[in-house]
């Protein structure tokens, strides 16, 4: 994304050097105060870090010295990476507007409750003024004078509470127009004074009604200032605000300003596939096969880490990452592994498996969690002081942006990451570092991402210049503080006049010249009789399932009948564990929702694949529900709800399958778009 | 032929038992509690379910490893890494919540006390380096007997020396003979069966 500030970096530095002329006599006043005595460049210690002091810098020149009409007419745009600081800057800048500019409202958008009650906690009572002592005392006014209304929050809310409040804390659509409610919010905004906008994680903002609703407030922001960690949306979308700071990764490691990250892998030597008749769950065969045979198989990469085994397997590295952090921790704080899922499904069973399996005290959030339970996720942190706190968290997309638990010391990844927005903003939620008390600033600190190796992240890694630690077996014990990698040097802009914009495309621009890159896109042509091409599918009823993962280091020597012969392990018999193996407790009603639900999730997937809005999605799902039960129950017409726990056990394991085969046809699904039951 | 073997908390259970009663309340070497579990599955046929393959301290199978670090999760167990001038080693000791568990589960692992006394008996007296010499030599025994080969005595002995290059015969042969005074190798006593007859 294009820098806007660049082309005035060296003119900010000379204002800089030159005491800031040009500004606001209390602008100067509030600076100074900020300004550490001993060295006029920096921020005073206690105050900012020093990227958030050259972010508000940067936020003076643009506002005072450039004008809106030169740059951030829509706004400023701060990129800073979780864990920078987003929440001080916001209050230093809600600080200097009040002394040098008399601003009495500052309104804060946030895109979520976890943000919302995040910034919350850190704005009620003025309590981010003071920890990092924003407020001179020779201001009119003091931390406390800067009073919070929550939108919907537990302690105020209500249009009423909006005619006295001074940092007003809210979601976007509580300003909506399509509702009462946000009616009348925004009637009372628009009659109140001008105000500072804050646009935390604005890379939500460019949705239709979000973007219509910042330009409806728009004549009476003052100033508005966007946040974000991932300016550039899934979508690649970015914010309209015009970007004036950067704060990546890169230079945050450099700072020591975060956790260094570190992948964990495992080595597999060998693994067996246990193959099961999906209608019966009877066993057909097991196969052992080499690591590096494994590809031909065509097991879905999330198998790898969602298969009962493959998924102990993993947990069993992850707690013992968690058990190094809890070591590193020395009691001082309790470490958190994070699990991250994919779906519902997927996440309940990690869950069970943490706390029933592992019997880890494990926190599940999902977007059906109630109010306690997005309260523990946020406090998790702060258990400890129970005396019984939770170890680890699992969240399928939950916990993203705004969930900050610096104590999140390990990340398990039981899903895929396909986007570079999704990747960066998980592997965010540990990179915090945790700076509690009897926490040495410099002390190094490290946020253990366990993986594997079939998920093919390494291009995520390179973003994070992560530390890979490849060939993990369980019982592998680290001291990452010893080699952890030098930081990545910092990219420094030296030469900013040479900067140049790269032009957007031209609309109707035409290459006709001698290279023609052609897009192998695939052009989908919806089916008319979508309902006979889905009737045609023809599944085959044998479920695989990775049995068993060995990892590697075994060493076979030969034994012939005067010497050597292939040595192989002791007993030869086919093994079977007395009953069932341990499998995850699940009743029939939580089987069907776990279908309906995984259903629910194709629908929305297929769509995106065949390139459809979904908005369809509860169109696709009834296909998908109507499809299931005409391919897997015995009388077709009763519905999920009547259906024997054999026939809900058949379906969940042919589901995998119900998604690979139109996935492999998907004008089945632009047909269900386009002609719907004509 | 199917064997039915012990599920996650049997083979718990009988670990956690060992940790238990290894030498009173002194802590259990990993590399003993590996070799131990061997023993317990290849002489005296306790289903424990594991694969043990040939690796550099000895028959070796990474689920005692997983189920390890299961039975710390509980809080029965508590692995120790331990770092000296040389190298590294792992203790396990038992931890609080041991005999609440081994009296609830007691019908699982009470069919194997007596060869869990048996080998704690037989075999707690050697050291790790030791028992990696003695589970090689009755590795290197089964491996013939897999294969209906018939070794001596010298045979067994060059070929644990040839697995573990950097034991030597002194230290070797008397672990053999503890062995054979267990009558635990088959190939060596069919051998003898024979030649008496």
């Amino acid at each position: 994304m294009f820098n806007h500030f660049s082309r005035y970096e060296e003119d900010f530095i000379q204002w800089r050097k030159g005491g800031y002329p040009r500004v606001k006599p209390e602008t100067r006043q509030y600076i100074n105060f900020l300004t550490d005595p001993e060295d006029n460049q920096s921020p005073r210690e206690g105050t900012l870090w020093s990227h958030q002091w050259k972010a508000f810098l940067r936020t003076v020149y643009a506002y005072e010295i450039l004008g809106k009409h030169t740059i951030g007419r829509n706004g400023l745009l701060h990129n800073i990476v979780t864990g920078g600081g987003k929440t001080a800057l916001m209050a230093v800048i809600i600080a200097w507007m009040r002394i040098a500019h008399g601003v009495e409202r500052f309104v804060i958008l946030c895109p979520n409750l976890i943000v919302r009650d995040r910034l919350e906690d850190d704005f009620e009572q003025g309590k981010v003024f003071k920890a990092r002592q924003l407020i001179p005392d020779w201001a009119p006014f003091t931390s406390e004078d800067f009073a919070l209304t929550t939108l919907g929050g537990n302690r105020q809310s209500g249009w009423a509470s909006l005619l006295s409040a001074s940092v007003i804390l809210g979601n976007i659509h509580q300003f909506y127009t399509s509702n009462t409610s946000g009616q009348s919010n925004l009637s009372q905004l628009m009659n109140g004074p001008e105000f500072v906008l804050f646009n935390d994680e604005a890379h939500n903002s460019p949705a239709p009604e979000w973007d219509r609703t910042l330009q409806r407030i728009a004549p009476k922001v003052l100033l508005r200032v966007d946040l974000t960690a991932t300016p550039e949306r899934a979508d690649g979308q970015r914010p309209d605000s015009d970007l004036i700071f950067e704060y990546n990764i890169q230079e945050a490691l450099a700072d020591g300003s975060v956790k260094t990250p570190v992948v964990y892998q495992p080595s597999i030597e060998t693994v067996e596939l246990t193959y099961t008749d999906a209608r019966t769950g009877e066993r057909r065969r097991v196969e052992e096969i080499d690591w590096a045979e494994v590809d031909r198989l065509g097991l879905t990469a999330t198998q790898w880490v969602t298969d009962d085994e493959p998924m102990r397997q993993q947990m069993a590295i992850a707690l013992q990452r968690l058990k190094e952090q809890e070591r590193r921790a020395q009691g001082r704080y309790q470490p958190i592994l994070f699990v991250v899922a994919v779906c519902k499904a997927d996440a309940q069973k990690a869950w069970r498996t943490l706390n029933d399996y592992f019997r880890v005290r494990t926190l599940l959030v999902t977007e059906d969690s109630d109010e306690e339970d997005r309260r523990k996720a946020r406090e998790l942190g702060e258990a400890q002081r129970s005396g019984h706190p939770y170890k680890a968290v699992v969240s399928v997309l939950m916990l993203r942006e705004g969930w900050d638990v610096p104590e999140v010391g390990v990340i398990l990844l039981l899903r895929k990451f396909s986007s570079k927005v999704y990747g960066q903003q998980v592997i965010g939620r540990g990179l915090r570092r945790v700076r509690t008390k009897g926490v040495d600033p410099n002390e190094p600190q490290i946020c253990a991402v366990v993986d594997h190796p079939k998920l093919d992240h390494d291009w995520l890694w390179q973003i994070f210049n992560a530390k890979k630690r490849e060939n993990v077996s369980i019982d592998d014990s680290f001291d990452e503080t010893e080699d952890l990698p030098p930081p990545p040097p910092k990219q420094e802009l030296t030469k900013p006049h040479l900067v140049i914009r790269v032009p957007d495309p031209i609309p109707n621009f035409v290459d006709d010249g001698e290279f023609v890159v052609e897009i192998q896109a695939q052009t989908l042509t919806p089916i008319r009789n979508w309902r006979e091409a889905l009737d045609s599918i023809h599944y085959e009823p044998t479920a695989v399932e990775i049995t068993r993962v060995d990892i590697s280091g075994v060493v076979e020597r030969e034994l012939g009948a005067e010497g050597w012969h292939k040595l192989h392990s002791a007993p030869e018999d086919t093994l079977r564990e007395k009953g069932e193996p341990y499998a995850v407790p699940i009743s029939d009603d939580e089987l069907r929702d776990l279908i309906r639900s995984r259903l629910l999730e194709m629908a929305e997937e297929l769509l995106i694949e065949a390139g459809c809005a979904t908005l369809y999605k509860d169109r696709m799902y009834e296909v998908l529900v109507d499809h299931v039960r005409r391919k897997f129950l015995s009388d077709p017409n009763i519905s999920l709800g009547l259906a024997e726990r054999e026939e809900l056990e058949y379906i969940w394991k042919m589901l995998p399958q119900v998604k690979e085969k139109i996935s492999a046809n998907l004008g089945i699904v632009k047909g269900v778009v386009h002609f719907g039951d004509e | 032929m199917e064997v039915h073997t012990l599920d996650y908390i049997g083979r718990m259970a009988v670990m956690t038992a060992l940790v238990k009663n290894y030498q009173g309340a002194e802590c259990i070497k990993r590399t003993v509690l590996m070799k131990m579990l061997y023993l317990l599955q290849v002489v005296k046929q306790v289903p424990l379910g594991y694969r043990f393959q040939f690796y550099l301290y000895g028959p070796y199978d990474s689920r005692v490893l997983n189920d390890l670090a299961l039975a710390e999760s509980w809080g029965l167990i508590r692995q120790e890494y331990i770092e000296y001038s040389t190298g590294y080693f792992y203790k396990i000791c038992e931890e609080l919540g041991t005999d609440p568990f081994l009296e609830e589960f007691k019908d699982v692992w009470h069919p194997y006390q007596e060869a869990i006394r048996w080998v704690l008996e037989n075999f707690r007296q050697y050291d790790a380096s030791q028992m990696e010499l003695l589970a090689t030599l009755v590795w290197v025994d089964r491996s013939a007997v897999a294969t209906n080969a018939e070794l001596t005595e010298e045979q067994i002995v060059q070929t644990a020396l040839a697995l573990k290059p950097k034991a030597t015969e002194e230290t070797v042969r008397p672990l053999l003979l503890h062995l054979k005074r267990l009558n635990i190798l088959r190939s060596l006593n069919k051998r003898l069966s024979r030649s008496v007859s």
